[in-house]
């Protein structure tokens, strides 16, 4: 998964599971950037009777570096409270949920966003701002999508936030993947063959909770210039995201207390970064360290683990891979890709270089424009779509299958032109797409489309 | 100018060393009443919400105190001693 409980600590607190970060220029309004972060992995739409909500104890931020040093500028916090209209009933709702104000929904949840600029200050952008309830079924929830855009607020300067239920929009075959590493198109050749197949989406018909933020790009740039050049290095924004838990927690008789500072338990830049280059003895403490201190990680990337696995699983299809890796040279396409961004002159007229401080970061050049919805490839910068992974990431962008490709080999040559990626590289995918997915996203903001509702959900 | 990160900012403010005296105090007002055995008096406590203190190596004398958002380490080797005696 992308970072859907990548990691031993965090798989067991899901409120806090930072599963999947996006950034991209909004395609409807290209002034701005859309930020997503999603918490809480798999959520089955029908999990009464107490339906999904953010923790109340739990600081969720989206971090950006805007100054080349990996080190957070703008911070953006949200931080939520929760209220039980009526403590006498199990019923999540007494009555249908019409209005995002509506009396009958019995556990409303409420928000604060805080600003934290470069030099610590605080601004409290919105308080008291309402979540909408999540997608019961028609007789609770009825005209769910009216009633989701209730819960769009703008902010006192001038951004535009949502927080709460949403469509999952990331896909992948978690059953073959996690299966030693089998895609099914491709099990044919796998050390276990079977038959090939289609692929699967293990996240079917699932929902997550968003923070959805949207921000002119103005009040994102080091000096509050509008990027339109994109060699420039003031375009490129460094991003984020994370979920934090106080210190220490005791728990009372009814009740829980809270003290001391916030310690960060979940962290999300690249996807699958975690996930799949991170070994297991080190995953919990990735989650506490803060990007700017990732080159102690960089090993995992110079040489993937999931590299040297791909030829062994796969027998006679990666012999230029096996080559590449019995060589030990370090993968400096991606040591570049997901930790330092590319610098110009790599891709021509593209560059998302961050500076030398290595750190797991996802990396927008916010000058390159929207691409138009025809034009929108799903494989992102390697599908020849500037605008894609992982130049920042969009709802729709396949990072499995770019993320795999690029470990595969096809982005070595972008730093040793005489490599020759083997011919499996340019088309290994785990075989899901949001069309053989059946997704469907927003053409607005928030993006993510309408969550699964748990009367007609699982099917 | 090195930029200041919010960490930062947490460490420098005088509000946090103004802080750390006074759980200093604290501590040492406690340690003293434990000392005597005496029931503790709480005039003139102002802290609000919890407090926690953690002990992680009872050897090192250090201890963890934790209110609001803070978290302030106190070198008071009687403190944990007595604290530790508790257990026994």
């Amino acid at each position: 998964m992308s970072s859907h409980r990548e990691a031993p600590e965090i798989s067991k607190d899901p409120v806090a599971d930072n599963t999947d970060t996006y950034a991209f220029v909004s395609p409807d309004k290209p002034d701005t950037v859309t930020f997503i972060t999603n918490y809480i992995p798999l959520e089955g739409p029908d999990a009464g009777p107490n339906f999904f909500e953010f923790g109340d104890d739990v600081l969720y931020q989206i971090h950006i570096d805007n100054d080349q040093d990996a080190d957070s500028d703008i911070t953006y916090q949200f931080r939520f409270y929760t209220k039980t209209r009526n403590p006498n009933t199990f019923l999540y709702n007494t009555g249908p949920i019409t209005a995002i104000n509506s009396p009958t929904w019995n556990r409303p949840q409420f928000y604060s966003v805080t600003r934290i600029d470069e030099n610590g200050k605080a601004t409290v952008l919105g308080k008291d701002l309402a979540c909408p309830p999540c997608n019961i079924g028609p007789r609770s929830t009825p005209n769910y999508s009216a009633l989701a855009q209730q819960a769009v607020h703008t902010l006192a300067d001038g951004s535009t936030v949502f927080a709460g239920q949403r469509a999952e929009g990331f896909y992948a075959d978690l059953g073959s993947i996690f299966d030693l590493l089998d895609l099914r198109p491709f099990q044919n050749a796998h050390l276990i063959p079977s038959a090939a197949a289609a692929g699967v989406n293990g996240l079917k018909n699932l929902n997550v909770h968003t923070i959805a933020l949207q921000v002119a790009k103005n009040q994102l740039t080091s000096d509050h210039s509008n990027p339109t050049d994109i060699a420039s290095p003031k375009s490129v924004i460094g991003v984020y995201g994370s979920a934090s838990r106080r210190k220490v927690r005791v728990l009372d008789e009814y009740d829980a207390k809270e003290s001391g500072p916030y310690v960060q338990v979940s962290r999300l830049g690249n996807p699958l970064f975690n996930e799949v280059i991170v070994p297991l003895g080190k995953k919990d403490y990735w989650n506490r360290v803060q990007p700017k201190d990732d080159a102690q990680f960089a090993g995992y990337v110079a040489n993937p683990e999931l590299a040297g696995l791909i030829p062994v699983l796969y027998p006679n299809v990666f012999p230029n891979l096996a080559a590449l890796n019995a060589s030990k040279a370090k993968r400096a396409d991606l040591l570049a890709i997901l930790l330092t961004g590319l610098p110009s002159g790599i891709i021509k007229g593209f560059q998302n270089y961050t500076g030398a401080t290595q750190a797991d970061l996802l990396r927008l050049n916010m000058a390159v424009p929207p691409a138009a919805p025809a034009a929108l490839n799903i494989n992102g910068i390697l599908g020849g779509d500037l605008a894609g992974f992982p130049n920042g990431r969009r709802v729709q962008d396949d990072v499995v299958t770019i993320e795999l490709r690029a470990v595969a080999g096809v982005t070595y040559p972008l730093v040793a032109p005489s490599y020759k990626p083997d011919g499996a590289a340019a088309v290994v995918t785990d075989g899901v797409t949001p069309s053989s997915a059946g997704l469907t996203y927003l053409p607005n903001f928030p993006y993510l489309g309408t969550p699964y509702d748990g009367y007609d959900y699982p099917k | 100018m090195e930029k200041m990160t919010r960490r930062a900012m947490l460490w420098a403010t005088s509000t946090g060393v103004a802080a750390l005296a006074g759980v200093a105090a604290l501590v040492s007002t406690k340690s003293h009443a434990q000392a005597e055995g005496a029931t503790a008096s709480t005039t003139g406590v102002t802290a609000t919400g919890p407090i926690t203190a953690f002990i992680s190596d009872a050897s090192s004398g250090k201890i963890s105190v934790f209110q609001g958002e803070r978290e302030i380490v106190v070198n008071a080797p009687d403190l944990v001693r007595a604290l530790a005696n508790i257990t026994r």
